[in-house]
């Protein structure tokens, strides 16, 4: 008898997924999120396409840090140069969103490479380092060349369009938005199931038993920085579409750590925990701002006035709270439920 | 054929007639809600701190003065923490729940970023914290601007060194930020020099956030400079009055934007900062014409909160303020259209000695108010008008 | 050559300060192997503190720098006892997450308690200005020069001599026969932990009076960077060396080119000695490659 839920082939093993329930439930929620502008409201409409857009991202830096294990503080700077990229060639070279958001990842790729070639090599938190110096290198550059990036002034994108259809609009947008991340997050699990996710993993878990399985580390750790660069620099493509205006500020050093923090609070290495932890981290500010208005209108004001930094407090203490009590995120606590449930009334 | 036509005609006169007797959003019987997106929090929060306390000032003194129309007015206020997609963001949030009007539209770029949205919603905006040249040139029909660009504060206060200082011959330099607000400034003291046919030696450009100046000083110690036009903001002046007095650069004379035109600069700086010269369209809180406004907000706010106070709460309430009049003037007809109306027909609003009385018109939504050079007097810890 | 010499000094007081922050990075990285982004952070939250107790108590400079010690030490040791203590043994990435989590956290309620607009730092060691030659230093820069130079001398002697100096050491060199050789490792952590928020507390002290007490003075933190990446991150005195040598740069950079260059010519420093010499200028050659 079968004591529980096995793989027998190699092909079950790579499979996406074997269970029915998955299926169905993805099956579910791909439907919702198509159904979700007849129902939301302009600004939950808004909030669901940056979570979109961020989710992107955040599974590509979950890539690097959660999958391969290399720690980056300076995806803001890929955001900003995917953003960057697609506005220039957009505003000068009438360049349409797709190619626009492709060369952008691209570009992040290149660049990436710059800081990953001298870092990459040691082993230890030189990459944490590099990729912060990185980021305020990026940001001072683009201050410095006006005459491509405007300088300071920042740039104005036109309204995209697609094959004729315009993507001003908020509904259409978010559909567009909701299409790439599908796209990307199926080209994440892909990567993850062929031969070069599992040697990001084996590096992460073990380099010198990674090594002698015939793992090139600098090649297989370039790999996956250039990877989750490109995702990064495609989200920032997408996100300079969706405000349609962008300037150095929106890529402070900051904006990289939320990022780290929603892969840490969604749990390391797992795609479904990156976006979960998207979705938490970035309702998290909606929800408390929910629950002050509940407490009293004095707490309001403070909440009001003091957003950031009260949003800043919740960041810091859920992050240190997560690494403490759960390490393995929101997705390890939806992991021991289910545990739980199909192991009651015993342990395991 | 004849017949749907008519039904359409009529259909469509009923869908007009509906849009025209709709409210405009914000407007409940009992509230007429406006918004503010802030910069409470990041660099430059002195300043939004400030304007919202300007906007509260405003308010408190419309409801209790019978509000407007019988409704009471309030304020949202959004934080964006200075970053510009934060802003786009809290537009939405607002334009979402519905404001009547903006009044509070932090800084250049983050304004940049909210402009289009509240153009093609046709929000009524009053830009009051930062006065950008991009929101009335070429003119919007439902954005108008209070104030003066700084690069006109910055010519102004060298034009001031030229004329009564005696600094015509001196070397003239310059230390700004590399943002659009530097380069506003470069661009004031550029026209100036060559207005004015100066010496200029020096240009230097700072980062955002820098600490040390010492190098930059030693530039301009190097170089001799006679007047040095600083475009910072709080800790950068500072750290040039500071950095001056240390070099014991004694003839060199500093203008500033109004910028510097605040309480904690003067306090900061302490005695190295004594006698330096800003510029400003608001009136200083010491001005005698500045009392009635004082009076007001010493009703309406605490103790704590009036420590807050600066240039900016002077310029928030003027914003406020003429929306709340020309709201008043259009009681019967309480619609957006109406209150641009108002605003732009040529009708001069005083606000209560905050800065001097303006108006606009259909082809001019900018205040462009005069600017008046003020120089730093520490030891009564107030800024004085100079002579002109 | 005037001009030259004025930069020089200029930069030397600039530079004594990224090394007494680099110094903390140093400490704790050659004791436990962790980088501790939330350095910077701990420096503000000293000085704000600082600035609490002197406004009260109205002690000046020399009497805050025995109350600045004793609060840093305390901080250093509820940082490490509640956060990182638990997490010994964890991945290096989680203990580093762990100190971006924490620097987050102080960041905004440095902001909460005491606002975001800059205060004033009374307790100055006088506006009395030092000069020498054409170099001319504000006290304070002086006290930072010589604190440095001072700490340095300190910690030469603290490793090579003292018994919990060689025994940071060792447990730097091999934890596990550190531990078998009778060497208290959590205690030696938790030294590292105490000296380095003690040198942070004093750098933010002497910055709140130099410069000003606002909550962007954490950034100091990232400037430290470049030094400690230059100096060595495991060698102590090499980061402080490496905080004069970028502060010289600095300051000659500006001074003779210009253009912003000196705002980033430290992080452009980090990508050339990593690319050439990753273990840095004096640190330990056993960087390992991969």
């Amino acid at each position: 008898m079968r004591a529980g839920h096995f793989k027998q082939s190699y092909l079950e093993l790579v499979a996406l997924t074997d269970s029915g329930a998955v299926k169905a439930w993805t099956a579910m929620l791909l439907v919702g999120c198509m159904a979700l502008p007849w129902v939301a409201s302009s600004y939950v409409l808004a909030l669901a396409t940056t979570i979109l857009i961020t989710a992107i991202g955040v599974v590509g830096l979950n890539l690097l840090t959660g999958v391969c294990g290399l720690i980056s503080l300076g995806h803001a700077g890929f955001l900003a140069i995917g953003a960057y990229t697609a506005a220039v060639l957009a505003v000068d070279y009438a360049v349409p969103i797709i190619p626009g958001i492709i060369c952008g990842g691209l570009l992040a790729a290149a660049l990436s490479l710059l800081v990953g070639i001298p870092s990459l090599r040691l082993k230890g938190l030189y990459l944490a380092i590099t990729t912060l110096a990185f980021t305020i290198i990026v940001t001072h550059s683009i201050l410095n060349l006006d005459w491509l990036t405007r300088g300071s002034a920042g740039l104005s994108l036109p309204a995209a369009d697609l094959l004729g259809i315009s993507l001003a609009g908020k509904v259409s947008f978010y559909y567009f938005s909701l299409a790439a991340c599908v796209l990307f997050v199926a080209a994440a699990m892909n990567v993850m199931r062929s031969r070069i996710g599992r040697a990001f993993v084996a590096i992460r878990d073990h380099d010198i038993a990674a090594e002698m399985m015939g793992i090139n580390l600098v090649a297989y750790k370039l790999m996956a920085f250039a990877l989750s660069a490109f995702f990064t620099g495609a989200a920032g493509a997408l996100a300079a579409y969706q405000v349609r205006y962008i300037n150095v500020d929106s890529f402070a050093v900051l904006v990289s750590i939320e990022a780290l923090a929603m892969i840490i609070v969604g749990g390391l290495g797992s795609i479904a925990g990156a976006i979960l932890g998207t979705i938490f981290m970035s309702l998290l500010p909606e929800f408390t701002r929910w629950l002050f208005d509940a407490l009293g209108s004095g707490l309001t004001e403070t909440f009001s006035t003091r957003a950031l930094e009260v949003r800043g407090l919740i960041y810091g203490v859920v992050i240190m709270t997560v690494l403490r009590v759960q390490p393995d995120g929101l997705i390890g606590l939806w992991r021991d439920a289910k545990r739980l449930w199909s192991n009651w009334p015993f342990r395991y | 054929m004849h017949l749907m036509r008519r039904v359409a005609g009529a259909l469509m006169l009923g869908a007009l007639a509906g849009t025209a007797h709709a409210a405009d959003p914000g407007i409940t019987d009992k509230e007429i809600k406006i918004g503010e997106v802030l910069p409470l929090t990041g660099p430059v929060s002195f300043a939004g701190e400030a304007h919202y306390l300007g906007t509260k000032v405003a308010l408190a003194e419309a409801n209790a003065t019978g509000g407007v129309a019988g409704r009471k007015v309030v304020a949202v206020t959004e934080d964006d923490g200075y970053v510009p997609a934060r802003a786009f963001q809290a537009a939405q949030k607002l334009l979402a729940e519905g404001v009547f009007a903006v009044t509070g539209t932090s800084g250049t770029s983050h304004l940049n970023a909210m402009m289009p949205l509240f153009i093609e919603q046709k929000v009524l905006t009053i830009v009051s914290i930062n006065p950008a040249e991009q929101a009335y040139n070429p003119v919007k029909k439902n954005i108008f601007v209070i104030g003066t660009d700084y690069g006109n504060a910055l010519y102004a206060v060298v034009k001031y060194a030229v004329e009564k200082l005696g600094k015509k011959d001196a070397r003239f330099g310059v230390i700004y930020q590399d943002d659009d607000f530097g380069a506003n400034n470069l661009l004031g003291y550029q026209r100036a020099v060559k207005d004015f046919g100066l010496k200029n030696v020096l240009e230097i450009p700072y980062k955002r956030g820098q600490k040390d100046f010492s190098a930059e000083m030693l530039r301009v110690q190097n170089e001799n400079v006679g007047f040095i036009a600083s475009g910072g903001i709080i800790a950068e002046n500072v750290a040039i009055f500071k950095e001056a007095k240390k070099l014991g650069l004694k003839d060199l004379r500093v203008g500033t934007v109004w910028t510097a035109h605040l309480p904690i600069v003067q306090q900061l700086s302490g005695e190295a900062g004594d006698g330096y010269y800003t510029a400003d369209y608001m009136a200083d809180l010491s001005d005698a014409d500045a009392a009635p406004f004082v009076e007001v907000a010493k009703k309406y706010l605490s103790a704590d909160e009036m420590k807050k106070v600066n240039r900016y709460t002077m310029a928030s309430y003027s914003g406020a303020s003429i929306l709340i009049q020309s709201m008043r003037a259009c009681e019967k007809d309480l619609t957006r259209d109406c209150v641009i109306g108002q605003l732009e027909s040529g009708k001069k609003f005083s606000v209560n000695g905050a800065t001097a009385p303006f108006g606009f018109s259909p082809s001019k939504h900018f205040s462009d108010s005069p600017v008046r050079v003020l120089q730093n007097d520490f030891k009564n810890a107030r800024f004085v008008r100079v002579p002109e | 050559m005037n001009y030259f010499f004025a930069l020089l000094g200029s930069g030397l007081a600039v530079g004594a300060i990224y090394g007494l922050v680099a110094i903390g990075f140093a400490i704790i990285y050659r004791a436990t192997r962790v980088i501790n982004f939330a350095l910077g952070e701990m420096m503000m939250l000293n000085a704000y503190i600082a600035h609490t107790i002197g406004v009260h108590t109205a002690l000046g400079f020399w009497g805050l720098v025995p109350v600045v010690i004793v609060v840093s030490v305390l901080l250093g040791l509820v940082i490490e006892f509640v956060l990182i203590r638990p997490m010994i043994g964890e991945p290096t990435i989680s203990i580093v997450m762990m100190t971006v989590g924490l620097a987050v956290f102080i960041r905004s309620l440095v902001v909460l308690v005491w606002g975001a607009a800059p205060l004033e730092f009374s307790a100055s060691p006088g506006d009395i200005v030092l000069s020498l030659g054409p170099v001319r230093l504000y006290l304070a820069q002086a006290i930072a020069i010589g604190l440095l130079l001072a700490i340095m001398a300190g910690f030469a002697v603290f490793y090579r001599y003292t018994r919990s100096g060689i025994a940071m050491r060792a447990a730097a060199n091999d934890e596990t026969v550190a531990l078998l050789m009778g060497i208290d490792v959590r205690r030696i952590y938790a030294l590292a932990w105490v000296l380095a928020a003690s040198t942070a507390g004093l750098a933010g002290l002497l910055i709140s009076t130099i410069y000003e007490l606002g909550p962007d003075m954490s950034a100091f933190g990232l400037r430290g960077f470049p030094a400690t990446i230059l100096g060595g991150l495991d060698a102590v005195g090499g980061s402080a060396a490496g905080g004069f040598i970028i502060g010289i740069l600095e300051n000659l950079g500006e001074g003779y080119v210009g253009r912003g260059l000196k705002e980033i010519i430290g992080f452009v420093i980090i990508l050339v000695v990593l690319m050439i010499r990753p273990f840095g200028l004096f640190g330990t050659r056993n960087v390992e490659r991969v």
